[in-house]
């Protein structure tokens, strides 16, 4: 596993009056590799004409790139396919793509008309020597990309955007030229300086508002901006159910020493397990207590103790809501849901002791097999949330 | 007195929650001296002979509680 995780996110704001932007950001993450592919691209024009165009060079781009081993070949393909204003003589659109690979700790970006990357390390603006590359459009014309690679450190920021933020304010007079490059960098490198875990989120959502606010509010192009934020991933521990064989009721315990993150209990008998194994004490918090739900409690070392498969139903039902509608941060499932979405690595540890009371018959019947509920829950976490999670079953 | 509700998952489901909320409502005020803990599982629906909710009750166990039961169990004490 890659010492890194990347945080990616984008922000956008379209052109004023317009509808749908004709910027476009697309970013995957292809199965069993640690690699991440994105691109952005600003279809020529404004609106639907301007978003089918950047949608179109975008799919292509991320497709190809994913399935290709060179990023130059995708370039390549882009530019020769890309069409032409006939009236301009300009293609129909821009691209940068972004090409990240966590086995390697490595970057390459290819950029095609788009206002150059930046990188950050902590609030610093890192140069990066790119290359020329001619490559010619399908009426014979040469056109020139830039392409880069680079070894990725721990707490780089790459921000990544369209002309919208570049020529911001153009036509006033104190912007005649729109944004320019050392005040974007000193405006980005004061923000991180200021909030040094800020997210890739927050990051490209500041640098489109102010943009925004040069324009006047009312933005005279298609503001878009993308961020990675290479980090430490946040890891977290989840144990859950007793072992079949109480002889290995150690292997709770010891997963926690073990682990280097948060950590979590669901369920009464582990939590019980656990408290005798570390001679803890659990303190029931009655101010979580809500009718559908058992409350959580406290044990000293672990971050949050809940009960089981209630609980943690809760919590895939927050998840597939996207965002629960009535925010109760006291509520336990709410809890486990908050933990698990701002983790990005989770470890489940399973103990698939059956519980025979949950098959009473007044108990509802999906309820029966905790490594349904959980494997119902890491699922959801990969695929909705592209987390990465494993399982363990003791 | 000491009262133990069970809030495990099966006495949560089986009516515990209810049990607390009456507690709340209606004990917590009335000047008795009651000591109450919630223990997040008392270990006691595992047993062939016992059905949950469990309360326990100055050291004694009783399942099955319901509202009116554990009315009863509290004027008894």
């Amino acid at each position: 596993m890659s010492n890194f995780f990347v945080e990616v996110d984008h922000s956008q704001i379209a052109k004023h009056s317009k509808q749908v932007p004709g910027d476009v950001f697309l970013s995957k993450k292809l199965d069993r590799s640690d690699r991440i592919v994105s691109v952005l691209s600003d279809g020529l024009g404004s609106g639907i004409k301007a978003n089918v165009l950047a949608t179109l060079t975008t799919t292509i781009s991320l497709n190809l790139t994913a399935n290709s081993v060179d990023i130059k070949n995708t370039a390549e393909t882009i530019m020769k396919t890309l069409p032409e204003c006939k009236v301009r003589k300009i293609s129909y659109s821009t691209f940068t793509i972004i090409d990240i690979d966590l086995q390697k700790d490595r970057v390459e970006i290819m950029e095609f008309d788009n206002p150059g990357f930046m990188l950050f390390r902590d609030e610093k603006r890192i140069s990066l020597d790119k290359k020329k590359i001619r490559m010619d459009n399908p009426i014979g014309a040469s056109q020139t990309l830039y392409y880069v690679e680079f070894n990725i450190e721990l707490g780089d920021r790459l921000v990544v955007f369209t002309d919208g933020i570049s020529q911001a304010g153009v036509g006033r007079e104190d912007f005649s030229l729109g944004w320019s490059e050392e005040a974007i960098v000193s405006t980005v490198g004061r923000k991180i300086a200021e909030s040094v875990n800020i997210s890739a989120r927050d990051l490209a959502s500041f640098l489109v508002k102010e943009a925004y606010k040069i324009d006047g509010k009312k933005a005279k192009d298609d503001i878009t901006t993308a961020c990675f934020y290479f980090r430490r991933p946040r890891r977290t521990l989840l144990l859950t159910g007793p072992p079949v064989d109480r002889d290995n009721d150690y292997k709770i315990k010891q997963r926690v020493d073990r682990f280097s993150g948060k950590k979590i209990i669901c369920g009464g008998t582990t939590s019980n397990i656990y408290s005798r194994l570390a001679d803890e004490d659990i303190k029931v918090n009655l101010n979580s207590f809500h009718k559908d739900i058992p409350p959580d409690s406290e044990i000293q070392g672990i971050d949050l103790v809940t009960e089981g498969i209630l609980t943690m139903s809760r919590a895939i039902e927050f998840l597939e809501s996207g965002e629960p509608a009535v925010v109760d941060p006291d509520h336990p499932g709410y809890k486990l849901y908050d933990y698990l979405k701002n983790s990005d690595y989770i470890k489940f540890v399973v103990g698939t002791k059956i519980n025979e009371v949950h098959q009473n018959p007044h108990i509802p019947e999906d309820l029966g097999l905790r490594k349904n509920v959980v494997k119902k829950l890491a699922g959801l976490l990969q695929d909705k949330y592209l987390k990465k999670v494993d399982i363990e079953y003791i | 007195m000491k009262i133990r509700i069970c809030l495990g998952t099966c006495c949560h489901l089986m009516g515990g929650s209810d049990l607390y909320s009456y507690f709340e409502e209606h004990c917590e005020k009335n000047g008795r001296d009651f000591e109450l803990e919630t223990p997040s599982c008392l270990d006691y629906c595992n047993r062939a002979d016992y059905e949950a909710p469990i309360v326990e009750v100055d050291g004694e166990i009783y399942d099955r509680v319901t509202v009116e039961k554990f009315k009863k169990i509290l004027e008894q004490g």
